[in-house]
């Protein structure tokens, strides 16, 4: 059936450009560029999930909202109850931490995002906030590359 | 499910006062998942609010239903404003 080859070749393409971001997330945290980091971070798990919902229904879902990806690609489904608790307490971190709005963003608005969100105050805050965003990502990615091929 | 989703809507809303609550079916009606956001959160780690919540979860709800609450993103209300900004295409 050419149409669901398709389907699992866009699919597929989702996984890996996950995977990539992911990559260049960190490489951009160690590098310093946290705005792009932070953004990245956030994005490579909308990839993750949008290549599992792809799977489902190739019908593109505009949202960026995260924990709504999340519903709708059935990602639940691969997850054990451990893992699943896992994944809560990453995607929490990424969701506080990311809007696709980043990709606009100087470090300086970044800085003042997160201060408003009472997530920064003093010290280098914005370093810290890019280790966990892309740590958090990693996280899931991790989960949706261990179960990719359940 | 409409069942649970009413009941657990009704009790976060009793446990975390002022809290607001956004509930979901996932995994075609098996499970629910949904955000808290709760004034109590500001300041938390993520870690620290799921062992709040998962604590409070399994001193009320049955093994059942607890396996059918999926993920509960905890957010401060800061946070959840911020989650609810439109996000450009």
């Amino acid at each position: 059936m050419p149409r669901k080859g398709k389907q699992e070749d866009i699919a597929e393409t989702y996984r890996a450009v996950a995977v990539e971001h992911s990559a260049l997330a960190t490489d951009l945290h160690d590098g310093g560029r946290y705005v792009m980091a932070h953004y990245l971070a956030g994005l490579a798990v909308e990839c993750m999930f949008r290549a599992y919902r792809y799977r489902i229904d190739p019908v593109f879902d505009a949202r960026h909202s995260l924990d709504a990806l999340y519903a709708a690609a059935d990602f639940a489904a691969v997850l054990s109850t451990a893992e699943e608790e896992t994944v809560t307490v990453a995607l929490t971190e990424v969701v506080r931490r990311w809007s696709s709005i980043h990709r606009f963003r100087s470090e300086r608005a970044l800085r003042e995002y997160l201060r408003q969100t009472n997530l920064g105050r003093t010290g280098k805050f914005v370093r810290e906030s890019s280790r966990l965003i892309v740590n958090a990502a990693i996280v899931i990615g991790d989960q949706g590359e261990l179960h990719w091929k359940d | 499910m409409e069942r649970l989703k009413k009941e657990l809507e009704e009790w976060l809303l009793q446990q975390f006062p002022g809290a607001e609550v956004s509930l979901e079916p996932v995994r075609r009606d098996i499970k629910i998942s949904g955000i808290l956001a709760w004034k109590g959160f500001d300041g938390q780690e993520p870690i620290d609010r799921q062992l709040i919540l998962r604590r409070k979860l399994r001193e009320h709800f049955r093994q059942e239903d607890q396996r059918r609450i999926s993920i509960i993103i905890t957010l401060s209300p800061a946070e959840y404003a911020a989650h609810r900004e439109p996000q450009l295409a």
